[in-house]
C-alpha cells in the first residue's frame, strides 16, 4: 500500500522528519507542508531520495516561498493545496508527521 | 438508526477499515498519550478495529515499572489493562526504539509484539486510517 506522508514541522527542530524517513516504504511519497517546508534542503530528506530516486518528495510552493525557501537541487515537486487532494486520493492512506 | 441511513454509509461506517494509532510521545510531560488512550478506547466501544503502535519515545508509555503517582501525576498507563475489554489486542512496539534507548523487553502491558522497523513499518501500512499522536 502506498502512503502519502505528510510533514508539517521543521526537521531541524525535532525527529519527526528521521521518523517519517524510518517508516518509508517503497511506492511512499512524501509531501512538505506549513513549516515542513523548513525541509527543503534537509540532508537526511536529500539522502533519502538519493538512496531512492524514484521517491516523490513534494512541498506546497505557496508556503515555501512565504518561508524564502528554495529546493536548491529541484528534485522535489512544487504543488498547490488544491492538488493535495488530487495526490491523497492517489496513495492508499496517509500518515501526518507535525 | 441503521435503517435511517443508507447502506453505502453504513459499510464505510463498519469494522472492516482499519484504524491505526501511532505513538510517539512519551507519557508525562504532555497529555498527549492519554489522548491517544482515550481515542483507543473510544473507537474499542464502537467496535471498531484499531491497532496501537509505538515507536521513538512513545516506547516510554509501555515499559514497566512507571510509578507516576510519585510524580503527583494521575496515573493514566493503569487504564492500558482496559484495552483487553475493548477487544484491543494489536499492539506493536519497534525493536529499534527500544534499542536505542537501551530498554528491555518489559512491559506493563500484556499482548505487546515487538517488531523490526521494517515489519512495524509494513504493519502499520496496512491500515487505512493512521492517526499519529
Amino acid at each position: 500500500m502506498a502512503m502519502l506522508h505528510i510533514i508539517r514541522s521543521s526537521g531541524y527542530n525535532n525527529n519527526v522528519l528521521a521518523q517519517c524517513l524510518n517508516m518509508l516504504l517503497p511506492n511512499d511519497s512524501i509531501l512538505l507542508m506549513d513549516d515542513g517546508c523548513y525541509n527543503v534542503n534537509h540532508k537526511l530528506l536529500l539522502k533519502a531520495q538519493l538512496a531512492a530516486p524514484e521517491l516523490k518528495i513534494y512541498f506546497i510552493e505557496q508556503h515555501a516561498t512565504a518561508r524564502a525557501q528554495k529546493n536548491t537541487a529541484q528534485t522535489f515537486s512544487p504543488t498547490t493545496l488544491t492538488d493535495v487532494v488530487t495526490l491523497l486520493f492517489q496513495h492508499d492512506n496517509s500518515i501526518t508527521w507535525s | 438508526m441503521s435503517e435511517a441511513i443508507p447502506n453505502n454509509i453504513t459499510d464505510n461506517m463498519t469494522s472492516n477499515r482499519t484504524v491505526a494509532i501511532l505513538n510517539t510521545e512519551a507519557p508525562f510531560s504532555s497529555a498527549t498519550g492519554k489522548e491517544s488512550l482515550d481515542t483507543a478506547l473510544i473507537f474499542g466501544s464502537y467496535e471498531q478495529a484499531i491497532s496501537l503502535f509505538f515507536i521513538g519515545d512513545g516506547v516510554f508509555q509501555v515499559i514497566g515499572d512507571q510509578n507516576a503517582t510519585e510524580i503527583e501525576i494521575k496515573d493514566y498507563l493503569k487504564t492500558f489493562s482496559a484495552l483487553g475489554f475493548y477487544d484491543i489486542e494489536n499492539i506493536y512496539v519497534c525493536r529499534e526504539s527500544l534499542t536505542e534507548r537501551n530498554l528491555p523487553e518489559n512491559f506493563h502491558i500484556s499482548n505487546i509484539q515487538v517488531l523490526s522497523n521494517k515489519d512495524f513499518s509494513q504493519r502499520l501500512h496496512q491500515h487505512n486510517v493512521i492517526f499519529r499522536f
